[in-house]
């Protein structure tokens, strides 16, 4: 072989190889990544991360297959028999199943804070990609959101770590857990900081973000909770005055875009309403409705009253049932307070034009199908009567996080526990329960109540103004309450309809038995998490 | 469509029928007479007999003679498949010839990666199934006409037979990774392509590549192992045509049995009281209603299958190939015409559409190979598809679900008033889902091509050529359909009025058709390279040098899918007994960091011919013997995860709606952390195999593997703190081990007026993870470390609680209050909760044996074929309706007989009580619901019957066969009392049934 053919071969096969052979052809034709840079140097994406955290906020219209939280305590019953909700209620919960399970997603909007508030002051900062003047309140709904999602986590476990920086694999491991004291500590401190740069009310464009009124909201909640007989074991009356403070403060920034709706169900279907301080998004959303209207109106039902809750609401003349010598018990519906017509669904209830039928054999009749109404009830509460399932019609369904009418309930309750049933207790239940009354007089509760009367008409006020809105399952455990009240059983109310004279006979039901294992008052942190060592287990969860 | 294109064939088919080769031109000189005879002088009909350099031919007739037209100087060239063909210069001579061929070399072309290697010479576990016996089985989704033939290849079906949608999911040796990309490779005419469409009529070979130096090529590619199908090309010879007409029908192999209302009732009541729950009052739960003349709208007794499921339905296919050429130019043509119709009934009940399923397909393919001149040679193979496919709007999987849920009593089908019946339970009814939702049509255009050319370098160095060859392929898809909306009506009476309640709402046919899925998609592929051979007698050399790189594109995909890299090997031979070969890839993926692409694959190979040692030589059974041994790596960078997992992420999106407006603002957000050093699975495979060929007795393969994979993508999921509060970056931490072997046997028996064949292989692949990042302190049952990376989880039922007293001394099931008849199941952890962490493996979902039995019979005209194939050591989980009774308001099936009940059945129950309830701790993930998920199946089995051949001579055919085939004709296996099928448990309860085909044609050859 000679020399010429040896070259020609070589570069016969090198030609080969290099024909397309640079490792460009493995490029990306275009490079549409977006890197931390890109973001936050942008005027759209950087307050763009800012708006997605607010995702990660809470909603309480389908924590888990179409369940509400209220049905896994005594305020109602879920009617699909295979829904998770019902582990609450049976003590089934562990640390590897709980239907709840928000650990994750919240250190995820902790996660997304921490990176924003960074950012704020190098990127953004550097690149003006926000401008000047918006990143006072954008710092604020940061501060504000890593509060709320921290609080969240705290109300369920516990000890729990605090986050406050972008962690990294290696670090992650790093962070202490601390107690709920301590945490309740930073959640505050967080809140306050944000109560400084957060706006007033905002503007049009801006409606639906934290204001001011929102961190004192929550700052107001946690007070509460940390008051109360679960975390204030040695009743520490310095700390319910605290929260009393905290609620006045809160009260005292009533004024043209905060109060109170003039009447109970406008705050439900109002749109910014005044009354509320904090909601997420509106979206037009017929899910609920799916899952809420009786099946006979194309929904499925699910959401079923408990008799427990019903028998919470007062009479029209402001007394509770059991006193009440006008209240008819073959006529157990008529003359309540205003609020039962805008939470229950009852037999007989005219709901898009026609009546309820939850009597046994009725339209919606009393386990008449699988996911007909256990307990007697249907929910009304949030239920938008104008939505049309068959086509498939939607509205704003926002999910309220906080309302000014809570800040009455924790002011009264706080007060009462800090300085008994002065009478700026009775005042602030007075001003919120008139709107429910024709004559208002009948609003006010009698004078002379014990502190421990008061305790107990306050704790069912809350119990009915309240009601649906994620607020009886925490509240009986702070009040350590629901040892004694979520292990009786749920109750529900069988009508039968008398053929001969076309009236209803009414008998008070058990609909099922519910267990609640002290243990419970904490959530258990997930399994996963404690294997992995850097953090404990809550006790009886080990 | 299809009568247009049977009458199509039946004018191709007559026009062939007349068709005979050209005769030889006339042209000036001399004409040269012969006779071609081969080495036992007996006359050889059809050879090719043409003049080099110019396009005259002919062939030979039966008695072997020719004549042919040439002038002076010219030479002769004579051909025919099989035997070594003859060049005669007619410088001088007489000119009458006689001329004599010689058996080819009967040495078998094996195809490898890239090439071809001869049987002695290979080192690789390569193991293939023939072309022909594709063509016995009457499915139109090859996918599915696979099972069961060879060694080394796993093939389930994953979902029912709905026409056009049923692929089968196929593994090479199991899987090796606990990720999710399992999938082998599968090329097709060296392109990555599916074949399931192609039409077995246009395969010449299908090849399985299994260990690391057959694979090794395609290096980061290979490790799931490789599936290459060649197509069919032209030769030189006398054209073929051949046609193929077939019909026949599609049944659903099994389905589910339910009973009727009044034993539906009676359970129904019977659960409620277990359930602690009231009876209904309604009448219509009264069993008593069911046993006379009840009004059939008030207390109905549908059959939902039977009202809606036609007991079978046809399907034909039309095939028509031409083959044959010259020595300038071969070609093999090849044109077809498929389609199978659904088994829906009242899908004509609107007389605005019909929703009658139906696929059709049409596969055309031209493969040409011309020799430009005497070195270069050049191919352009063509192929286009169609496929269409016609479909109700409410998918398959939503009306067997429904038709599997309904109670006989729900509702009647239509209402006193013919209104569609539904509830407030049931809103959907299967007369609306097959009538009044629409349809769709899907439709898919390919186009294939390859095109590419072979050039000898021999001046430069002798057995040296190089080639290049481009693919083309477009996709072009979307469909079309039209929606519409339907009410249900539900009766309702109370005391004398009747009033009818409505659920949902009844639109009219959408006016526009809506197009969806509209995209298309390319694959561009270049490959080239040289090929190297040498033989000096005593040692063989043959090397081969590739380059690759293909990208492939689909829109609604934001970037493109790229491969690049080359690939060598060389293997040497010395004295045809002793054979090695290194080869090599250096390739890449766009799926990671540059500078960090691409990856080294080596692998070794040796072979040693036992036989053609002095000692065996002239053995009178032992013809031939190798032993192979293989080793390499090869790596998978394919990873069935998030792309481009080297770069840091954010993403725009994820907005919220803020102001009064409602608008939806901008939003952002990070993705998963990156990982900049992340790379692709790496295994390191060991093979050894024995070839084994005993004279007229058997043929025997046996082939050991042993194959590592380590780099496998994980994350520390398990031990980084949660409260970081991202995805966890992908790492290359996990490693599992998958180990087998495969053994292939055959026998072929041969007489004068009949014979037979036989082979059976068996193959066995278990694999096992050796780490994957999980916490320490776990007792051993919990981890999956040690477990196979297709493991099936869940609780061990250990029976079912007797009373009270046994509740009370069990450890605590968590899942729900449980009473007497609910399953107990056992603590595997001793702490006295039964939780999750009690599960433990119950299964697997991937068989660990994979068996196949063909056989095939001949005597004078008749010939019988068939294929058995089964599977060993797959569980099945039973969770569909048909199983668990009452379960989502659903039906019964006699199942529920076994149920627990107290007094009645206390012992010998094998199914918990009956419930109304979705109970949490029955039907739980255990034992009780696994099943073994072994079968046999007779997969295929053909009958044909050829007519004599001196009837067809006169009338120019050479072969007329007819046929009657069928698949899937029984299945034995262990779940066949619930009438459920053993490959796919769920069909015919939760998607469209298994079908079994029974088939007959003709097949006509000229």
């Amino acid at each position: 072989m000679d020399m010429k053919r040896i070259v020609y071969l070589i570069s016969l096969g090198l030609s080969s190889l290099v024909l397309n052979s640079c490792e460009d052809f493995l490029d990306k034709e275009v490079d549409i990544n977006l890197t931390e840079d890109k973001i936050f140097s942008d005027v759209h994406y950087a307050p763009g991360f800012l708006n997605n955290i607010y995702n990660d906020l809470l909603t309480g219209f389908n924590r888990y297959d179409g369940a509400m939280l209220a049905c896994g305590c005594d305020e109602a019953k879920n009617s699909y028999s295979g829904s998770l909700v019902q582990i609450f209620n049976n003590g089934a919960v562990n640390s590897s199943l709980n239907p709840d399970e928000i650990w994750d997603k919240m250190y995820g909007g902790i996660r997304k804070t921490n990176i924003f508030l960074e950012k704020l002051n190098t990127t953004i900062k550097e690149t003006n990609s926000i401008p000047e003047k918006d990143r006072p309140r954008m710092k604020g709904e940061a501060f504000f959101l890593r509060a709320m999602f921290h609080f969240e986590l705290v109300k369920r476990y516990g000890r729990i770590p605090y986050v406050d920086k972008v962690l990294t694999v290696e670090n992650a491991g790093n962070v202490p857990q601390i107690t709920f004291d301590e945490m309740v500590e930073r959640i505050v401190n967080d809140c306050d900081t944000s109560f400084v740069y957060l706006s007033e009310s905002n503007d049009d464009a801006n409606k639906g973000r934290a204001v001011k009124a929102s961190a004192m909201a929550l700052k107001s909640r946690i007070l509460l909770y940390a008051a109360s007989p679960l975390n204030n074991t040695g009743n520490d009356l310095s700390k319910w005055d605290r929260a009393a403070q905290a609620a006045l403060l809160l009260l005292n920034m009533r004024g043209a875009t905060i109060g109170l709706e003039s009447k109970y169900e406008y705050v439900f279907n109002t749109p910014f309403s005044k009354e509320v301080l904090l909601a997420t998004q509106p979206v037009n959303t017929n899910e609920f409705e799916k899952a809420n209207f009786p099946l006979s109106y194309g929904g499925t039902g699910l959401t079923n009253p408990t008799q427990n809750l019903v028998d919470a609401f007062d009479t029209k003349w402001g007394k509770p049932i059991t006193e009440d010598l006008n209240y008819n018990s073959s006529k157990p519906y008529e003359n309540r307070d205003d609020r039962f017509y805008s939470v229950i669904l009852y037999n007989g209830a005219v709901f898009k034009s026609r009546q309820v039928e939850t009597y046994i054999g009725g339209k919606d009749g009393l386990l008449s199908a699988s996911t007909a109404t256990k307990t007697g009830y249907y929910l009304k509460k949030f239920v938008d009567s104008s939505v049309d399932l068959d086509k498939g019609t939607t509205v704003r369904k926002p999910w309220i996080i906080f309302r000014f009418a809570e800040a009455y309930l924790n002011y009264a309750e706080a007060l009462n526990e800090a300085a008994g049933p002065v009478q700026q207790v009775y005042d602030a239940v007075y001003e919120l329960r008139k709107r429910n009354y024709v004559i208002t007089s009948r609003a006010r509760y009698p004078a002379g109540l014990s502190q421990s009367q008061m305790r107990e008409r306050l704790k069912k006020e809350r119990q009915v103004e309240l009601a649906f809105e994620e607020h009886r399952f925490w509240d009986l455990r702070r009040w350590k309450d629901a040892e004694d009240i979520l292990n009786k059983p749920a109750m529900g109310m069988r009508i039968t309809l008398n053929q001969a004279d076309t009236t209803f006979s009414y008998q008070n039901f058990e609909v099922e038995n519910r267990i609640f294992n002290s243990r419970f008052y904490w959530y258990p942190i997930p399994r996963k998490e404690v294997l992995k060592g850097y953090v404990k287990q809550n006790p009886g969860w080990e | 469509m299809i009568p247009y294109m049977k009458l199509f064939c039946f004018l191709l088919f007559i026009a062939l029928a007349g068709l005979n080769p050209l005769p030889a031109q006339e042209i000036s000189g001399k004409t040269i007479t012969g006779i071609v005879n081969d080495t036992g002088g007996k006359p050889v009909p059809d050879v090719n007999v043409s003049v080099l350099d110019e396009f005259v031919q002919t062939f030979t007739d039966q008695e072997g003679r020719f004549s042919i037209v040439v002038s002076a100087g010219k030479t002769l060239y004579f051909s025919k498949q099989g035997y070594t063909a003859v060049k005669i210069n007619l410088l001088s001579g007489s000119d009458r010839l006689v001329v004599t061929l010689e058996p080819a070399d009967k040495e078998k072309i094996i195809d490898v990666s890239y090439g071809t290697r001869t049987q002695s010479e290979l080192t690789h576990a390569i193991s293939s199934i023939s072309a022909g016996s594709l063509e016995k089985t009457p499915v139109p989704n090859l996918s599915n006409a696979i099972v069961g033939r060879t060694t080394g290849l796993t093939v389930i079906k994953s979902t029912g037979d709905e026409p056009g949608y049923d692929n089968s999911a196929i593994y090479v040796r199991g899987i090796g990774t606990f990720n999710s990309y399992v999938s082998p490779l599968i090329l097709v005419d060296n392109v990555e392509r599916n074949f399931a469409q192609f039409d077995p009529m246009e395969i010449e070979s299908f090849s399985v590549l299994k260990d690391a130096a057959a694979t090794v090529q395609y290096g980061i590619r290979g490790a799931n192992g490789v599936i290459n199908v060649k197509t069919k090309r032209g030769f030189t010879g006398k054209s073929e045509i051949n046609f193929i007409a077939q019909t026949g029908f599609q049944a659903p192999s099994t389905l589910p049995e339910y009973l009727g209302s009044a034993e539906y009732v009676t359970l129904y009541n019977k659960a409620l009281r277990n359930d602690g729950l009231p009876l209904p009052v309604d009448s219509k739960f009264d069993p008593s209603m069911y046993y006379g003349t009840g009004d059939p709208f008030r207390y109905p007794d549908v059959d939902w299958y039977g009202d809606f499921l036609k007991p079978a339905a046809p399907q034909s296919q039309y095939k028509l190939s031409l083959r044959g050429g010259t020595t300038a130019i071969r070609y093999f043509v090849f044109m077809g015409a498929t389609s199978q119709d659904g088994i829906y009934k009242l899908t004509d009940v609107n007389p605005q559409y019909n929703t009658n399923p139906k696929y059709s397909r049409y596969n055309l393919r031209s493969n040409v190979d011309v020799d430009v001149t005497k070195t270069l040679q050049v191919f352009v193979d063509l192929a286009a598809r169609v496929e269409n496919r016609h479909v109700p709007n409410s998918s398959a999987a939503s009306i067997f679900s429904t038709l599997s849920q309904l109670p006989p009593n729900a509702m009647p089908v239509n209402n006193r008033d013919s209104s569609i019946a539904g509830t407030s339970v049931y809103r959907n009814n299967p007369l609306g889902m097959i009538s009044k939702t629409g349809y769709r049509d899907n439709y898919q255009r390919i186009m294939l091509g390859n095109v590419g050319a072979t050039q000898k370098l021999d001046f430069l160095l002798k057995g040296l050529s190089a080639n290049l060859m481009v693919g083309l392929d477009g996709t072009n898809y979307y469909s079309l359909g039209r929606s519409q909306t339907y009410a249900v009506y539900q009766e309702y009476t109370s005391g004398d009025s009747t009033e009818y309640l409505k659920y949902g709402d009844n639109s009219d046919i959408s006016i526009n058709t809506e197009k969806f899925d509209d995209g298309f998609a390319y694959m561009l592929t270049t490959l080239g390279g040289l090929s190297y051979s040498l033989n000096t007698g005593a040692s063989s050399l043959s090397a081969d040098l590739n380059y690759m790189q293909s990208k492939y594109f689909q829109n609604g995909d934001n970037l493109a899918y790229s491969n690049q890299g080359i690939s060598g090997r060389a293997t040497y031979g010395f004295r045809k007994k002793y054979f090695t070969e290194f080869g090599f890839a250096y390739n890449g993926s766009e799926d990671f960091r540059k500078g960090n692409r691409f990856g080294f694959f080596p692998a070794v190979s040796a072979a040693w011919i036992v036989s053609n040692e002095s000692f065996l030589q002239g053995n009178s059974t032992i013809s031939f013997l190798k032993v192979r041994g293989s080793y390499g790596k090869v790596g998978n960078g394919k990873l069935g995860l998030e792309r481009f997992p080297f770069e840091q992420k954010y993403y725009s999106g994820g907005g919220y709606i803020f102001g009064s407006g409602f608008g939806n603002t901008d939003g952002s957000y990070e993705g998963r952390i990156p990982n900049p050093n992340i790379r692709w699975e790496e295994s390191l495979n060991a093979n050894i195999g024995i070839d084994l060929e005993m004279k007229n007795i058997l043929n025997f393969s046996i082939d050991f593997f042993n194959n590592y994979r380590d780099n496998i993508i994980t994350t520390s999921t398990n031990i980084t703190p949660g409260i970081i509060g991202q995805l966890l970056p992908y790492e290359n931490n996990g490693t599992v081990v998958n180990r087998g072997f495969e053994a292939m046997i055959s026998h072929n028996h041969q007489k004068k007026n009949w014979g037979y064949s036989i082979q059976g292989n068996v193959s066995y692949a278990c694999n096992k993870i050796l780490s994957m990042q999980e916490v320490s302190g776990l007792p051993d049952y919990q981890y999956k470390q040690g477990k196979s990376a297709s493991a099936i989880w869940g609780l061990e039922a250990i029976g079912f609680f007797r009373d009270e007293e046994d509740i009370a001394n069990s450890p605590y099931q968590s899942f729900e209050a449980v009473q007497p008849g609910d399953v107990k199941f056992k603590d595997q952890n001793n702490d006295n909760i039964i939780d999750n962490q009690d599960q433990i493996v119950i299964g697997d979902q991937i068989p660990q044996w994979n068996f196949g039995l063909l056989g095939a019979v001949n005597y004078k005209g008749f010939d019988l074929h068939f294929v058995l194939s089964g599977i060993l050591g797959r569980t099945v989980l039973l969770t569909n309706n048909s199983v668990w009774v009452l379960q989502n308001n659903s039906k019964v099936t006699d199942i529920a007989y076994n149920a627990w009940e107290k007094g009645v059945n206390e012992d010998n129950a094998t199914y918990p009580r009956l419930t109304t309830l979705n109970n949490k701790n029955n039907y739980n993930n255990s034992t009780l619901w696994a099943r073994s998920g072994n079968y046999l199946k007779v997969t295929n089995l053909e009958i044909g019957y050829s007519l004599p051949g001196k009837w067809l001579t006169k009338i120019n055919v050479k072969e007329v066969r007819l046929f009657l085939n069928t698949y899937n004709l029984m299945s034995f296996d262990s779940i066949s009392e619930y009438h459920l099928d053993a490959e796919v448990p769920d069909a015919g309860v939760s998607g469209y049934p298994i079908m079994r085909v029974y088939n007959t044609g003709i097949s006509v050859k000229f």
